[in-house]
């Protein structure tokens, strides 16, 4: 008779833990001490922390165990109307706080991992005290999330103001590798990226500009998603370029995914780029299977800069997805490489426009680097930037007929490379930083982009015991697709956990 | 033309040689958002050179719009980053201009209508 292994509270996938929650075999409390404790460890091995409220936790643990039992007692199910309660989570620090959630108790307005943030806080509470102006709505997604339940017990690190790739931050210091911390986390969403990695949560809303959901959860060797432009509402949200913008989940779990696009996509009234189109059940195609579904590869720019180490991972994944049914076919893609350039036009310009009440106030707070960023978009003259926006109709069109007449979903390496060391990317490094950094969004951005919506999937650990991932892509709206892919890789392809690690360590 | 985009100059190789022989200190990332000017962007071979702006330029731009830059050399890598982003909305443009793609640009959609063709591109999401 085998022993079952103990697992950690903590390391049950979300909806494991709330059912478990629901059914009383597992309590908020103890689900919450699980998290604190591997949120400690977490936060020494990768600094993917920035705020954490133990105490508030606790409290809305304890409220939380008892709603849980009055239910139970009362022959109530929860799982429809509060399908997360007594789920703790953490998300990147850019959305505006709820008011009620533990997450909260630094402040509603998050730091975006920038010291400048302290001071426009700082402003902006004195003004609503003083009544001059109203607080800034809350982030609906966090919003949807806490009214299924769920509570918010901290934020976590990213890239200042989400303007990198790497994981970086001079500000709050780096947020590291969850698997080997001298290597990058992957960025924006780093701390998402690695928290979710390292069990300190199961579930990290992000955001995704031009690969920052996808990198950071390729990384650290978790799932990422990056909806379709409009699937999910901003509202409350950092912005660092409205017009590509999206926000994205990081989970361990296909099916934490699911049931979390689920609970937060949808137009809220406020956004007015979200998609008011009614969401499918995500979660009702899981179990399908992939049959003849046809991926495709593409011949040109996605594997050109792809070391063997990665095309034979990816060969491994096609391998895998065709015994399981699905058609591989080689497609052509219109030529992507420029469309990751159209959209930093379109991203420095934004994002010069809406830094530019900051930078004349704070601009020697922002780190060097960071505020060169968000600088550039002062030599983008607007006529560029609005041809870069109109361009965009045309060669959208022209990519979703090309490539998805052909194929249903589109299959590329989500790193081309290895996961970097930060030395090698940080300030100050040799010349191949350069490249480094290009060949990081070299299979990201152009489907930022696009607004088209991908994933990005654990693939296996290199050679150097760090994580690969492959990416799926797929017509607008079809997000189910791709978790469905998904779910058929991450069975046959399972990855090991990051946080395995933490009792030799 | 398309055919010529995609046989055509890897056009950052000599762009980022020419900021390391020149500039070296354009190797930190200070110039790059998420991703710097890709290695493999291509241009045709018959296009002009990155179009970058003069680094008096881009201080007289600071200043008109109130935005603090301190000096010749962080005008320059603004310049830098944000001229390879201008060449390549000049070579995309060029390139669906020669497919004759772009014919219809002044009656075609808006900016603002990106949103609206991805709804009608969706087709059967559940496939």
């Amino acid at each position: 008779m085998s022993i079952p292994a103990v697992v950690d509270p903590c390391d049950l996938s979300l909806i494991e833990a709330a059912a478990r929650l629901r059914e009383g075999r597992l309590t908020s409390t103890a689900l919450t001490e699980s998290v604190l404790a591997r949120a400690a460890w977490a936060q020494a091995r990768t600094n993917c922390f920035l705020r954490l409220d133990a105490e508030a936790a606790r409290r809305a643990a304890a409220l939380a165990d008892e709603r849980l039992a009055a239910a139970r007692a009362a022959g109530v199910d929860l799982a429809a109307s509060l399908p997360l309660l007594g789920v703790p989570l953490a998300h990147k620090d850019m959305f505006v706080g709820t008011g009620s959630s533990a997450g909260a108790a630094g402040g509603l307005l998050p730091s975006c991992g920038s010291r400048v943030r302290e001071v426009v806080a700082l402003l902006a509470a004195e003004r609503h005290g003083a009544g001059v102006v109203a607080h800034p709505a809350a982030a609906t997604v966090l919003a949807r999330l806490e009214a299924a339940g769920a509570q918010a017990i901290g934020a976590l690190n990213m890239a200042e103001f989400a303007l990198g790739a790497t994981g970086h931050n001079a500000a709050f210091g780096d947020c590291r590798n969850a698997w080997q911390p001298e290597f990058v986390a992957g960025g924006s969403s780093s701390g998402s990226g690695a928290a979710v990695a390292c069990g300190a949560t199961a579930l990290s809303i992000g955001s995704d500009t031009g690969g920052s959901v996808r990198i950071p959860a390729a990384a650290n060797g978790v799932l990422g998603l990056k909806p379709t432009y409009g699937l999910l509402p901003r509202t409350g949200s950092m912005q660092l370029s409205p017009s590509i913008d999206t926000l994205g989940p990081i989970a361990h779990s296909v099916a934490d995914l699911a049931a979390v696009l689920q609970i937060i996509a949808g137009a809220d009234g406020s956004d007015a780029l979200a998609s008011r189109r009614v969401p499918p059940d995500y979660s009702a195609s899981l179990e399908r299977g992939i049959e003849g579904l046809r991926i495709g590869v593409p011949r040109n720019h996605f594997f050109d800069v792809a070391t063997p180490e990665v095309r034979a991972a990816m060969e491994r994944c096609l391998a895998a997805l065709e015994g399981a049914g699905a058609r591989i076919v080689e497609v052509t893609v219109p030529d992507a490489a420029p469309l990751a350039e159209l959209s930093r036009a379109v991203v420095y310009f934004e994002a010069t426009a809406l830094h530019a009440p900051q930078l004349r106030a704070e601009a020697g707070r922002y780190t060097p680097q960071v505020r060169l960023r968000a600088s550039t978009g002062l030599a983008i003259p607007g006529t560029v930037y609005l041809e870069a926006l109109r361009l965009r109709l045309p060669l959208l069109g022209r990519f979703v007929r090309e490539v998805f007449d052909r194929c249903d979903v589109l299959h590329t390496p989500t790193l081309p490379i290895s996961v970097p060391r930060r030395d090698e990317t940080d300030v100050g490094a040799g010349s191949g930083l350069w490249e480094i950094l290009a060949k990081l969004v070299h299979c990201t951005a152009p489907f930022n982009y696009l607004g088209l919506p991908a994933i990005a999937v654990p693939a296996g650990l290199d050679a150097r015991g760090l994580p690969l991932s492959a990416q799926f892509v797929a017509r607008p709206f079809a997000e189910a697709t791709l978790l469905r892919v998904a779910a058929v890789q991450q069975r046959l392809l399972p990855m090991p956990r990051a946080s395995g690690s933490r009792h030799a360590s | 033309m398309l055919a010529r985009l995609r046989s055509g100059l890897h056009w950052t190789d000599s762009l980022t040689a020419h900021r390391v022989r020149r500039f070296p200190e354009m190797t930190e990332p200070g110039v790059l958002q998420e991703g710097s000017p890709s290695s493999t962007a291509r241009l045709p071979p018959d296009f002009p050179a990155s179009p970058s702006l003069s680094t008096a330029s881009v201080l007289e731009l600071a200043a008109l719009a109130g935005i603090p830059v301190d000096d010749e050399a962080m005008a320059l890598r603004i310049a830098v980053g944000a001229g390879a982003a201008v060449t390549a909305v000049a070579a995309a443009r060029a390139a669906l201009q020669a497919a004759g793609a772009l014919d219809d640009a002044l009656l075609g959609g808006e900016a603002a209508d990106h949103l609206a063709l991805l709804e009608s591109l969706a087709g059967d999401g559940a496939r």
